[in-house]
């Protein structure tokens, strides 16, 4: 079975192994869009690789990047919560759910040669002309300012993390100084 | 004289050479054997090696890792048996 969009499978590796998801969008070669939903079985909006994924014989209705709404009614409308004994969440919980979600896919799926135009697109503004700039930003800017929040926000990336350990350590360092000072 | 207590084989015991050049024993637990896989036998990571009284004593995320079967199997095999259950489904 292929992971097409709206294919139902399990996760199989990691904390959220042994809940099912969907299978929103193709995002690489390696790794595919996924949700639970949260409210529903547990699984985030979040990239997935496809080696951690095992599908279901179940196919759901949805489009590219459906809502989550629309994932919890497609998998109603099968039988399939009755079939995995999931509980559907109310409401109130789901309009929470959706302003929080809408921004995080997005996020992942910038690809890089976008950022690389935006660049030298910078450097013609100082050299050339406004006009044309005008022209090529309305469409890409949408994108550029959820990329930009991208890079900041999400801390699993593997260069963040070391970043992070790093200051930490920086930070740890100081700190004993600090107190070798105040004991001297 | 050795403390009562202290005469059984489920006792470890260590030989220290004292500063004074004496030879002393000291007295302390035995640690468990390491956690391993009831599949494939190998050796499970996070799973701290201590006795029971002192596991209660870490956070439970701590215990074991946070996965379905998380402390009795290993990450590679949970992931097959979790394959045959959905390879299972109709």
């Amino acid at each position: 079975m292929a992971l097409e969009i709206g294919r139902v499978c399990m996760k199989v590796a990691g904390r959220e192994a042994g809940k099912y998801c969907v299978v929103l969008k193709k995002v690489d070669d390696t790794f595919v869009l996924v949700t639970g939903p949260k409210e529903l079985t547990g699984i985030k909006r979040r990239r997935c690789n496809i080696e951690h994924l095992e599908p279901t014989p179940y196919l759901v209705k949805i489009e590219a990047e459906a809502s989550e709404k629309d994932v919890i009614d497609a998998y109603d409308k099968i039988g399939l919560t009755k079939k995995f004994e999931l509980r559907l969440p109310s409401p109130e919980i789901l309009k929470e759910a959706e302003k929080k979600v809408v921004k995080v896919p997005v996020k992942v799926e910038v690809p890089k040669e976008e950022k690389k135009v935006e660049k030298e697109v910078k450097k013609e503004e100082k050299v050339v002309k406004k006009e044309e700039v005008k022209e090529v930003k309305p469409e890409e800017k949408p994108k550029e300012k959820k990329g930009i929040t991208l890079k900041i926000k999400l801390p699993s990336f593997r260069k963040g993390k070391k970043e992070e350990k790093v200051e930490k350590k920086e930070v740890k360092k100081e700190k004993k100084n600090l107190e070798r000072k105040n004991k001297r | 004289m050795v403390q009562r207590r202290l005469r059984t084989r489920s006792v470890k015991k260590r030989r220290v050479r004292t500063p004074g050049n004496r030879l002393v024993t000291h007295y302390g637990m035995k640690k468990p054997n390491a956690a391993r896989c009831s599949f494939c036998k190998k050796r499970l990571h996070g799973v701290p090696r201590v006795n029971t009284s002192e596991m209660r004593k870490f956070p439970k995320s701590s215990r074991r890792p946070e996965r379905p079967y998380g402390g009795t199997l290993c990450s590679e095999c949970t992931r097959l048996l979790l394959r045959k259950v959905v390879r299972g489904l109709k």
